[in-house]
């Protein structure tokens, strides 16, 4: 399946990225998205670790599978206000 | 109402809508930048976010504020892009018959904004730039 990955913060500024498509198998989860972004960007794992995840515009566990199309955002710890 | 913008907030604005003879209450808050965070001195701010997921969030806490106070009217309005020391980076307001209500209502409205809005914040300093320390945001079961 296929998912469209964004990136904010500080996450956006290491990795130079702000939005990515990923192909990923059709049972994966945001942990095993969370893998794919870690190998693809290493010096981003750290941060990763602290990142939450959202699937079109809500929060998520990281166990949560994905489905194809969804808007997955990668949020490192928020800071607004 | 909820807002994002990159705009400077008017704050006038915000007070005339909060304009209700039902009411005999309005608190506004501002949050502004500071020229000082954890012993460095700050100089100006960047403020990013997560346009449509922000201000779903923010929908939510409008919704979760007036459901959980006798609120008559409320705004919250946040501002992203380039910012500089005294701006004002968000606004709260509500108004309600009493003061009790409306103290708290603000409060709850900007304690949880805080915590589970998708916006970012960068400090320059003198000393260098920083991404300011967040809070990872609750998952709530629906």
């Amino acid at each position: 399946m296929r998912i469209e990955v964004l990136f904010f913060g500080q996450l956006r500024e290491m990795t130079n990225c702000q939005n990515l498509a990923v192909e990923l198998k059709s049972d994966a989860n945001a942990l095993d998205l969370l893998r794919v972004i870690s190998q693809r960007f290493p010096a981003s794992a750290g941060l990763l670790e602290v990142t939450s995840v959202s699937i079109n515009n809500e929060y998520v566990a990281k166990e949560t599978v994905l489905s194809d199309g969804d808007e997955v955002g990668l949020l490192p710890p928020i800071s607004g206000g | 109402m909820v807002e994002l913008t990159d705009k400077a907030i008017d704050t006038q604005a915000i007070l005339v809508g909060m304009a209700d003879h039902s009411t005999g209450a309005v608190v506004l808050f501002l949050g502004t930048v500071r020229d000082h965070a954890e012993g460095k001195t700050v100089t100006h701010m960047d403020y990013e976010a997560y346009t449509d997921m922000a201000i779903a969030k923010m929908k939510a806490i409008e919704t979760e504020t007036v459901a959980r106070w006798p609120i008559r009217q409320i705004a919250i309005v946040h501002r992203i892009g380039a910012l500089q020391l005294g701006d004002v980076s968000v606004a709260v307001a509500v108004a309600s018959p009493h003061r009790g209500e409306a103290f708290e209502a603000c409060r709850f409205a900007i304690d949880t904004l805080k915590k589970s809005v998708p916006i970012w914040k960068k400090e320059y300093s003198p000393e260098g730039e920083g991404w300011v320390e967040g809070i990872i945001p609750e998952i709530r079961e629906k």
